[in-house]
């Protein structure tokens, strides 16, 4: 057996969550491992695991046919195990080749030669990084680049690539794919973690789908069909459903006229209570720039806000809220939850204003309306005082909602509210949003997919540039139509 | 586009060089002002009275590099600068003593990094309490009465090779080894990389908790040599000496451009760190500048400098 990782009946718990339960997986030499599922399905566990910053439950783990004993970071780098992480982690104020050798140095520091190896090594590989340069000044696909060179660099027999495509582009992507097959050629096995279904077919060999924690099945990838794929992930068919369109708009609740900043420039738009309004755009658009200043989180230059008739003066977050005007921001663990609290905690905190009697919090009255909301919202949890940070993230995202639920909002705004949640919490998700509409909620919706924005708009308006280069309703809301106008005057500037 | 850039440009050159800059500033400024300031008398006598501070900051700049902090500098000076003044009555042995002090500092400073990094504690607190424990430690075993009849334990404090003061030399060979670790060893790098990305750190097979645990060794030993430079200079070993050290040894780190959340700073921003707090509370002494007010500027400047590492910190970032 010519088998490089093995893992045995694998195992491991966190509070209130079996993150896996009975995992067997092995690797081949110069073979790609693709480890695919949804979100929560085990698959940075896992990963940890194998890279000893977890230690397992239960189970085995071989490397090179010999049983691991000690689990730690150091040990399993030693063995010849390299990780390419996700959320990439270089140190940013030390240098390139300090970065490709660290952890490895010798006692007394050969600088001159360190940086020689490394300009050596940059330039077989085919790239022109001056190893002297500070991490810092890398773009995120360049610092992927490193981490690859870093991998190298130590001889790794198992590199483990997490989502390596998430944040770079397509030429990028071309670039990392050959330095995969180079690796394959070498004999190194590679775990590739990815989402995106179509790279299992242009660089895999086998792949394995985790679904809660478990082995679904592990195939050769030539044997395998997308469809079935999805259908493995999600242990049902999956198509894309969205709510049908019900919503009856009412009168225009919140205007901007000629909004100006740095951002964005003569920003007018309209919202009518009960209506979904998607925004879309590419990134950088000021889509979520514009939002923030009717929030009352950024200043604006120029124009108004017209809120119920009247305009709104320029005050802050608190003076919004209490007007009914919300929003969610795209960064749900930076600045919609505080991780280390309860749910409950969570979703009581813009609210606990109202549940003060006399100086005092009614925490009965705190505790019985948060357990309203996590029944409303079927936020799945062990319990109200289970920590935010231990829910998936489709939960999380729940939690975000039902804060402000509470709160009885006129206008909300929801930015990519569904970024990283798996398919089935998105349908859940949209229901909720759905049911805002319903009661006459005007729900403003930030969204870079655009089968999302398609399958729940009533209206969409299209940023580019910081500008509004259209408007589509109903029939009209095509991707086509909304990536013409997405794209239109980029070319500028 | 070009505005934001410039202005990163300026924040870099600050970063790099600012405290330099501001050093020159403050000598100018303080020879044109009091003729007195400029005499090698007074830059001699200015630098030997900051000696301990520039000790103990070389060791503190290494705890503060990886991302944590020892408050207990001070009390720790103070308990071995008086066992190394008791070694020296009892065996009369200046070198004894010295080693006495160094190494009960260095004792001192392990268990800190040990505590902090076994029981994940945060080293403020852990400091905070070894900083309590020492004093009253010290004062107790000497009943708070100071140890006298040193003989030649002076010489740490007043003694000179040559033309050169002797805690003047002990500083500019501990300023070296300071220099050598963070640029040319292993460990130094390591201390980089922990405060610069403890995530990273560990990922790359770093052990942090022994990085972080010889941190606070090296402060410890330094704090002990600062102990015996202090004794030795007022010729007696005393157990209330070395009060708000640990302050001012920070203040020059922080000042000299080390960032308190670590992985940034150089060992030169330490030097310059502590003369430039040595040579402010001289000007202002040849001024007759009150201690009060002399305090109140040192607490607006290491604001002034934390908020220009923060604002340097965010300008670098986008």
């Amino acid at each position: 057996m010519d088998y490089i990782l093995e893992l045995k009946n694998i195992s491991k718990s966190f509070p209130g969550v079996r993150a896996l339960d009975g995992v067997s997986f092995s690797v081949k030499k110069g073979q790609v491992h693709m480890l695919v599922g949804e979100n929560g399905a085990g698959k940075s566990t896992l990963i940890k695991i194998i890279n000893g910053m977890y230690t397992a439950d239960e189970g085995d783990l071989y490397f090179e046919n010999r049983k691991v004993e000690t689990h730690t970071p150091k040990h399993m780098m030693d063995l010849g195990i390299a990780t390419i992480h996700q959320e990439l982690s270089p140190v940013l104020d030390m240098s390139i080749g300090e970065n490709i050798f660290l952890g490895t140095e010798t006692m007394l520091i050969d600088w001159k030669g360190m940086y020689e190896r490394a300009e050596k090594m940059i330039q077989e590989l085919g790239f022109d990084y001056d190893p002297r340069a500070k991490m810092r000044s890398l773009t995120v696909s360049d610092m992927q680049i490193i981490e690859i060179i870093k991998a190298i660099s130590r001889n790794a027999k198992l590199i483990i690539m997490d989502e390596p495509t998430s944040s770079i582009t397509e030429s990028e992507v071309a670039v990392l794919f050959k330095q995969v097959e180079k690796l394959k050629a070498a004999g190194i096995g590679i775990i590739y973690i990815t989402h995106k279904l179509d790279e299992i077919f242009q660089i895999g060999d086998k792949a394995t789908i985790l679904r809660d924690g478990q082995v679904v099945s592990t195939h050769d990838v030539k044997e395998l069909k997308k469809a079935q794929i999805i259908a493995k992930m999600v242990g049902r068919e999956l198509k894309e459903v969205y709510p049908p369109k019900e919503n009856i708009p009412g009168d225009v609740i919140l205007e901007l006229k000629g909004l100006t900043s740095k951002k964005y420039q003569n920003v007018n738009l309209k919202i009518r209570r009960g209506e979904i309004l998607g925004m879309s755009g590419l990134v950088g658009a000021g889509r979520t720039e514009v939002m923030r200043a009717v929030f009352g989180l950024d200043t604006y230059q120029n124009g108004e806000i017209i809120y119920k008739g009247e305009k709104l003066p320029v005050k802050g977050v608190t003076e919004m809220i209490d007007r009914g005007i919300m929003m969610v921001s795209e960064d749900r663990k930076g600045e919609g939850l505080v991780l280390i609290r309860s749910v409950i905690d969570n979703i009581s905190l813009p609210n606990l204003d109202s549940y003060v009697r006399r100086l005092f919090i009614d925490d009965k009255k705190v505790v019985e309306d948060a357990q309203d909301m996590i029944e409303k919202l079927a936020i799945k949890t062990p319990s109200g005082k289970t920590l935010a940070d231990n829910l998936s993230g489709g939960n999380q995202q729940k939690i975000v909602i039902a804060k402000w639920l509470l709160h009885n909002p006129e206008v909300l705004i929801l930015d990519e509210p569904t970024r990283g949640i798996d398919v089935g919490a998105k349908y859940e998700i949209y229901k909720i949003i759905c049911d805002f509409a319903k009661r006459g909620v005007a729900v403003i919706m930030i969204s870079s997919e655009m089968p999302e924005i398609i399958g729940m708009c009533d209206r969409v308006m299209v940023m580019s540039n910081g500008r509004v280069t259209g408007e589509l309703e109903k029939e009209e809301i095509t991707q086509e139509k909304i990536m013409t106008l997405a794209v239109k005057g980029v070319e500028y500037e | 586009m070009n505005m934001s850039k410039k202005k990163t440009g300026i924040a870099e050159i600050y970063s790099k060089f600012g405290i330099f800059i501001i050093l020159l500033a403050t000598i100018i400024i303080s020879a044109v002002i009091s003729p007195a300031f400029l005499s090698a008398t007074n830059i001699i006598n200015v630098i030997r009275q900051n000696v301990t501070i520039g000790i103990v900051a070389c060791g503190v700049q290494l705890v503060l590099l990886c991302g944590e902090v020892d408050l207990s500098l001070g009390s720790v000076a103070a308990f071995a600068g008086c066992f190394a003044a008791m070694t020296q009555v009892a065996t009369g042995s200046t070198l004894l003593a010295l080693l006495t002090g160094v190494v009960i500092g260095g004792i001192i400073g392990f268990l800190n990094g040990l505590v902090i990094t076994q029981c994940a504690i945060p080293s403020f607190i852990m400091t905070l309490a070894s900083q309590q424990a020492a004093r009253g430690a010290i004062l107790a075993i000497t009943k708070a009465k100071p140890i006298s009849n040193l003989g030649n334990f002076s010489k740490f404090g007043q003694g000179y090779l040559g033309p050169i003061p002797i805690p003047i030399l002990i500083w500019i060979v501990i300023l070296i080894l300071t220099g050598f670790i963070l640029n040319k060893m292993r460990f130094g790098r390591y201390v980089y990389a922990v405060g610069g990305n403890k995530a990273a750190a560990q990922a790359s097979g770093i052990k942090v908790k022994k990085i972080v645990t010889r941190c606070f060794t090296y402060t410890g030993l330094l704090s002990g040599l600062g102990g015996v430079v202090l004794m030795g200079r007022v010729n007696s070993g005393q157990p209330t000496g070395g009060e708000q050290l640990e302050f001012d040894a920070i203040t020059a780190v922080i000042i000299g451009g080390t960032s308190m959340s670590g992985g940034v700073g150089n060992i030169y921003g330490t030097i310059a760190g502590a003369l430039f707090v040595g040579f402010l509370i001289n000007i202002m002494t040849l001024l007759n500048v009150s201690a009060y007010y002399q305090q109140i500027v040192k607490g607006v400047i290491i604001a002034l400098a934390v908020i220009i590492d923060v604002k340097v910190r965010n300008g670098s970032k986008k």
